[in-house]
């Protein structure tokens, strides 16, 4: 290098000296940057920790789990939670909240590890358990590290971590107020054992905890190598300043919303003992930054297990409000504050304790996200998705592997192939396999010949329903055919958990709802035995078990898409010539779908008088008749049938 | 002996790598043809044969080997430029492609577009079959839906198809009989049979596998014959090799086989550089850190085996092979900095590219980058680019930095350093997201720098990590084509046999592995390799019973007694401990698929190491510029180093710069660099006792 460079850079260096205002904020911008991602990667190893080594398919293929960071505050706050479930991200943060409070701060020490699964405690559902581990520096709790998973079998009466028959807690499975699985240090051998004692597959439940406790662990240590790379100050600071971050976004994102009172009604199918179309009625007031969501108005809890209780209801508001904001805000407390909710108790949505809640995130957590998103539709139609289709034909099976006549093996699983589209947004169709609103896709499902190999299932079908998704300008994501038939068990035994199915996924402004499925038994003979979404019933050898989901909402009318997708939508069989012609006006010629032009555009002419502008679509419960349609005169439908006596036992 | 010439298609440069018969090192770069990618490949050629003077023919046959490693089947699916495609499923499963495996990134983001299958629905079309998981036939095969298929695609005008049916991997009858109808009723159409292409359990990856090898099969053949030919009229005598996604080379008839191989296997080569900079190195845990201009790339290599994963993906196409395991993140030195909504200073994951680039590239960039901060903080030099094949602009620099800074009320110097440290945090976390995913405790290892952009990040990347010591090849910003001159050639052998440690027939093991051995030396013997030469390496994939993730585990060598499977447990029991913290040592395993690797060694490159010295390394100084460095939180003036100067055995202290022709090491206050015999720069990093 020569030297005349070097003194132009000598020069450069003068000019470009660091300023002491870099030095005088409390926390600089870059420490802060450095921090945020610091952070966001301690999450991620989390979660990477618990995806990898789960047992079960419901976390290692469904993902149904969430890890996070809280401060030690009372109440703790969130502080980074990363790609979580949905359906926990709001609700985690009340189960910290009540570990803190149970135990308080006399009574958390370094090493801790802490469980808790009871509703009444802060959590959604029995079978989510929230396990937590307190970060102490240098003697003071600075952090905790936490992870929320769901597992297959809570020690329930019935075969079945979402136990929707169970009429009170008890009943429901094993209830886990705030719980040290770890003291000080020390695993609690005494009381993971008495854990696994009362739960069905404890091999199962062992490992998936094992794997959630390395989370939290792997959580604990990184968060002590940040301790040590940045001082505990730095980082409580930063703790309050990306609260303040995430206050700031949100708020310019909620300016642009308009003030006002929108207000809606959903629906829950059933309570599982006979009441249908429970309903949800939802007011939300946009007030500056703040948005308001009330349920005064709301139907009475319900007999069976699809009660919301509080943490389940303010998240489920909370995360169909954050799926319309900017998903780069960092859902932790400082974006969460913008939104308020209030519930009378002793409702669907508010439950009561004793009031069971099995099926919390999925059956009333979709309702109330779609009265959420069915107001949110009115305010920022821009920003609004169609309904997406709830678990409707989910079920938990059980039965017992025959297939190796020496060795005899019960199983259960959740099979999550059959669920349901998503809604269509003002820019695009909805994607297929979003299984609920709780959780918008993020799941995979179990490969076909994974399920085969491990139990004693065939698949006969799975792909494509026609016809089964919402018209639209954007259509709503189609519904899905998934269908077997048990093979070296005998029998299976089936636990719908889902919802609905006669309440279908809502289209927006003009776009049709989804068709809402059906779930049911055909028999030998070929007759159908139709059930309703939450059931109980049992397919035997030769006959098949059929999970019919529904497509996702459509968005905007149907005589506005454009003519050459409702052609190939057509050729793909997506959609029939008869829907191609009659509901989005697109006249096709049948052997080969070339569009013509001409009568398509006298067709939608003819459509244009009679087609529907209410911006939400149903607006009355009960609308879906497609379940409805399966029943002939020599078929069967059976509102909440319920498991005889002989369904649970293991052998 | 003669020459070896590596030659890698890149998206802006084509590069050559030739090794001549004395051990000179001779690197070359042509732009790139995407249009006719052979062209590039003959101008280079053609180039490196004047620098040599020698008549074309000349140094073509005076070449012993040439490695090709080519993007012509990543470009037809990127552009999706492939032929008109179908594929036949069992009846009943027609939206595989489209269903993939249920997932959809991006959780909150619900105004994200739906994504498009690579074939139609119409032309994903069943066929009346069943199989079971046995094997065992349920419903054989109706030829007739079969012909009704092949009727509607050639309406259609379909000229390749990918069969991929149920359970093809356990019994491929049916498969292969539709193989014959096609033969009869198409027969000039391109066949890819899943039980051929990918024989694993999983039907997504496995018919992904399959149409992916479809739809780009027809373009790899026509361009691979092309490169052949002119090779063959040019004289070369020996088999044109190909980089394969698995980490080792073959022929042109192996890929056409199995044209996925082909697919995204440039950044394979990363890995096998590394592990030959490690063996002459005396290193075997390795870390490679590759950064370039638009992309990050991580490979933990542990105890000198290359990493396989069955996970790598193309654009969101799983390619469902045992790849080599190499992450990528969007992260590079074309990563743009900019300011969200909330104030917060952010890096990438937008890139400025290779166009318009950078800003201090004076190409129309005008966002501030990471390269934008580098020459800002002195880590590279303006005049001195690329050997000084690109002159930079500080000014243009930073003009953009300065946008950013007035913002935070932040110096240009500081906004500099922040972006720094901003995608080293990023880059950190994405190592730390493979060592946890691939169970490794990133602290015993020794990073290998890759890539244009890593010498400058790298040896701070691993003091994050903890690692003691980086060591910087001279061909760093060139590795991959580098790679595919030390690469092994190599076969690749999967047989999916569904076996459960407590019943475990022993014989049926010994069965799998004595089929795939005795087809691997009898292709490789054809090769010209004596048995001696040909290495073979087994693997099962793994897992307990009911547990979704599987891991490939080493299975021993030779014929298998009963108490091999106690082995065999016992280090998948071990494994997954290390791997998830813990294991069920009392459970059964399941093994599923059996793994055969058979390579074999290219005779050793003529690079000769060079004497150790003990000359003080003052004679490479070529100057001193002012350097930022966060531990000193501000500029020093420091040393600049020119590499090629610096002889074996020399060593430099940081803070210091040492300037190679592909890369610039930037040497940290407190860090050390020792040149070694093979002119790899080891940087020396001291951290606290593990």
């Amino acid at each position: 290098m020569n030297t005349t460079s070097e003194m132009e850079h000598s020069t450069a260096h003068d000019v470009l000296k660091i300023s002491e205002s870099d030095k005088r904020r409390k926390l600089d911008p870059t420490s802060f940057a450095v921090i945020y991602n610091a952070l966001n990667s301690v999450v991620q190893e989390m979660s990477l920790t618990f995806e990898y080594s789960a047992w079960s398919s419901i976390i290692a293929e469904a993902r149904d789990f969430s890890c996070a960071v809280y401060d030690a505050g009372n109440p703790p706050n969130a502080l980074c939670v990363l790609d979580g479930l949905p359906i926990h991200v709001n609700a985690q943060p009340v189960a910290i909240s009540e570990i803190a409070k149970f135990f308080g701060t006399e009574e958390i020490y370094d090493g801790d590890i802490i469980l808790v699964n009871s509703p009444y405690y802060g959590n959604t559902h029995i079978g989510d358990f929230v396990i937590a581990a307190p970060v102490f520096y240098e003697g003071e709790h600075l952090f905790w590290s936490a992870a929320t998973g769901h597992h297959m079998d809570v020690g329930s009466a019935y075969r079945t971590s979402v136990p929707v028959f169970a009429t009170d807690i008890w009943s429901e499975g094993l209830q886990i107020s705030p719980l040290k699985i770890a003291d000080r240090g020390v695993i609690r051998r005494d009381v993971i054992n008495m854990l696994l004692e009362n739960v069905r597959y404890r091999d199962f439940i062992y490992g998936d905890l094992m794997s959630q406790i390395g989370s939290v662990k792997t959580g604990k240590k990184r968060l002590l190598e940040m301790l040590d790379n940045w001082d505990a100050d730095t980082l409580k600071t930063f703790s309050s300043e990306i609260i303040d971050y995430a206050d700031r976004r949100t708020r310019e994102e909620l300016a642009s919303w308009p003030n006002g009172t929108y207000t809606s009604e959903a629906w829950v199918d059933s309570d599982g003992y006979g009441r249908e179309h429970i309903t949800v009625r939802c007011q939300m007031t946009i007030e500056g930054d703040l948005v308001k969501v009330d349920f005064e108005g709301s139907d009475p809890q319900g007999r069976g297990g699809i009660n919301a209780g509080w943490a389940t209801c303010r998240n489920s508001v909370s995360t169909a409000i954050l799926m319309c904001i900017d998903p780069d805000i960092p859902h932790n407390e400082g974006c969460l504050q913008h939104i308020e909710v209030s519930a009378p108790k002793g409702t669907v949505v508010n439950a009561e304790w004793p009031a069971p809640t099995a099926a919390a995130t999925l059956v009333p957590a979709d309702a109330i996200t779609d009265a959420v998103w069915k107001c949110l539709a009115q305010a920022i139609p821009s920003k609004a998705v169609a309904g997406c289709g709830h678990v409707t034909p989910n079920c938990v099976t059980a039965g017992v592997d025959r297939r190796d006549p020496e060795t005899e093996k019960p199983f259960g699983v959740i099979l999550f192939n059959g669920s349901s589209g998503g809604g269509a947004s003002s820019v695009c169709d909805g994607w297929p396999f979003m299984v609920t609103p709780g959780t918008v896709g993020g799941l995979c499902f179990a490969p076909v010949e994974i399920i085969e190999m491990h139990f004693p299932l065939l698949v006969r079908e799975y792909q494509v329903r026609i016809d089964s998704m919402g018209a639209g300008k954007f259509s709503g994501g189609p519904g899905l055919n998934f269908i077997l038939t048990p093979r070296g068990t005998g029998q299976i035994d089936n636990y719908g958990y889902g919802d609905g199915m006669t309440n279908p996924p809502f289209g927006l402004y003009g776009g049709l709802p989804g068709d809402g499925g059906a779930l049911y038994r055909e028999n030998a003979d070929g007759t159908k035995f139709v059930v309703s979404a939450l059931s109980y019933f049992r397919v035997s050898e030769g006959e098949l078990w059929c999970a019919i989901s529904s497509g996702g909402g459509g968005y905007g009318k149907p005589i506005e898409r454009d003519p050459v997708k409702v052609a190939a939508d057509a050729r793909d069989g997506f959609i029939s010539l008869d829907t191609a012609q009659n509901t989005y006006g697109v006249v096709l010629n049948p052997t080969d779908y070339a569009l013509d032009l001409k009568l398509t555009l006298e067709r939608r002419a003819e459509l244009t008088i009679s087609s529907d502008t209410e911006p939400v679509s149903p607006s009355h419960p009960g609308a879906a008749t497609y379940y409805l349609s399966l029943v002939g005169p020599h078929d069967r439908y059976a509102l909440n049938p319920r498991p005889p006596e002989d369904a649970d036992s293991m052998l | 002996m003669g020459m070896r010439l590596g030659i890698d298609i890149g998206g802006t440069f084509t590069d050559f790598i030739l090794v001549t018969d004395t051990g000179e090192l001779i690197i070359r770069k042509v732009l790139s043809t995407p249009a006719a990618p052979e062209e590039a490949v003959f101008l280079g050629v053609a180039d490196l044969a004047k620098k040599l003077e020698l008549s074309l023919g000349d140094f073509v046959s005076s070449c012993d080997h040439i490695i090709h490693g080519t993007t012509i089947a990543t470009n037809t699916l990127i552009t999706r430029s492939g032929p008109k495609m179908g594929i036949l499923h069992t009846e009943g499963f027609r939206d595989i492609l489209y269903l993939r495996d249920g997932f959809k990134p991006e959780r909150y983001n619900l105004q994200l577009e739906p994504p498009t299958p690579l074939i139609e629905r119409y032309l994903r079309l069943g066929v009346s079959e069943r199989v079971l998981h046995d094997g065992s036939v349920e419903t054989p095969l109706d030829e007739g839906s079969v012909r009704d298929a092949l009727a509607a695609f050639r309406n259609a005008g379909v000229t390749s198809i990918a069969v991929s049916l149920l359970w093809s991997m356990i019994n491929p009858s049916h498969e292969r009989r539709i193989a014959e109808i096609i033969e009869e009723e198409m027969p000039e159409a391109y066949i890819a049979l899943s039980c051929d292409i990918l024989p694993r359990i999983r039907e997504y990856p496995r018919a992904c596998a399959t149409a992916l090898s479809a739809y780009v099969g027809s373009a790899i053949e026509v361009y691979l014959t092309r490169v052949a030919e002119f090779f063959q009229t040019h004289g070369y005598r020996r088999d044109l090799l190909i980089m394969q996604v698995t980490g080792s080379s073959a022929r042109v008839p192996d890929i056409q086989q199995r044209p996925v191989l082909a697919i995204g296997s440039g950044p394979a080569a990363g890995p096998p550089a590394s592990l030959f900079i490690g063996e002459r190195e005396k290193e075997s845990d390795l870390m490679l850190v590759e950064m370039g201009g638009t992309s990050f790339e991580a490979s933990m290599i542990t105890s000198g085996e290359l990493p396989k994963s069955t996970d790598a993906n193309l654009h969101g196409f799983p390619i469902g092979v045992a790849a080599v395991d190499v992450h990528s993140i969007g992260a590079g030195g074309g990563s743009i900095a900019w300011i969200d909504n909330g104030g917060m200073l952010r890096v990438g994951p937008q890139s400025a590219g290779a166009s318009p680039g950078p800003a201090c590239y004076n190409l129309g960039g005008v966002e501030a980058t990471v390269t934008d901060a580098n020459l800002v903080l002195g880590y590279l030099d303006e005049d001195n680019f690329l050997d000084g094949r690109m002159l930079l602009s500080r000014k243009a620099a930073e003009q953009a930095l300065d946008k950013l800074a007035t913002q935070l009320d932040m110096t240009v110097v500081g906004v500099a350093a922040a972006i720094y440290q901003i995608i080293n945090t990023e880059m950190v976390g994405a190592m730390r997201a493979v060592s946890v995913m691939r169970g490794v405790d990133p602290r015993r290892y020794t990073v290998i720098v890759g890539g244009g952009a890593g010498g400058a990040h790298a040896a701070k990347i691993a003091q994050e990590l903890g690692i003691r010591k980086a060591i910087c090849p001279t061909v760093a910003g060139g590795l991959c084509a580098f790679g595919m001159l030390a690469a092994d050639v190599g076969h690749d052998y999967l047989t999916t046999r569904p076996m459960n440690t407590d019943n475990m027939n022993i014989d049926d093991v010994n069965e799998v592995f004595s089929d795939m051995e005795t087809r691997a030396l009898k292709e490789l013997r054809t090769q010209g390799f004596s048995p001696e030469e040909i290495k073979l390496s087994r693997f099962a994939d793994a897992k307990y019973p009911y547990q979704s993730h599987e891991i490939i585990v080493a299975i021993p060598p030779g014929e298998l007694c009963v108490e091999d499977i106690q082995r065999m447990s016992d280090s998948f029991h071990t494994t997954h401990e290390r791997l998830y913290t813990y294991c069920l040592r009392e459970m059964a395993v399941d093994m599923n698929g059996w793994r055969l690797t058979a390579t074999a060694k290219l005779p050793p490159m003529p690079i000769k190491p060079e004497p150790i010295g003990t000359e003080s390394a003052d004679s490479a100084k070529s100057g001193m510029r002012p350097v930022y460095f966060h531990e000193v939180g501000d500029f020093s003036n420091t040393p600049i180093f020119s590499g090629p100067l610096l002889r074996a055995g020399m060593s430099v202290r940081g803070p210091a710069i040492v300037e190679l022709p592909t890369t610039t090491i930037v040497v940290f206050p407190e860090h050390t660099v020792d040149v070694g015999e093979h002119e790899d720069f080891h940087i020396q990093i001291p951290q606290d006792d593990l």
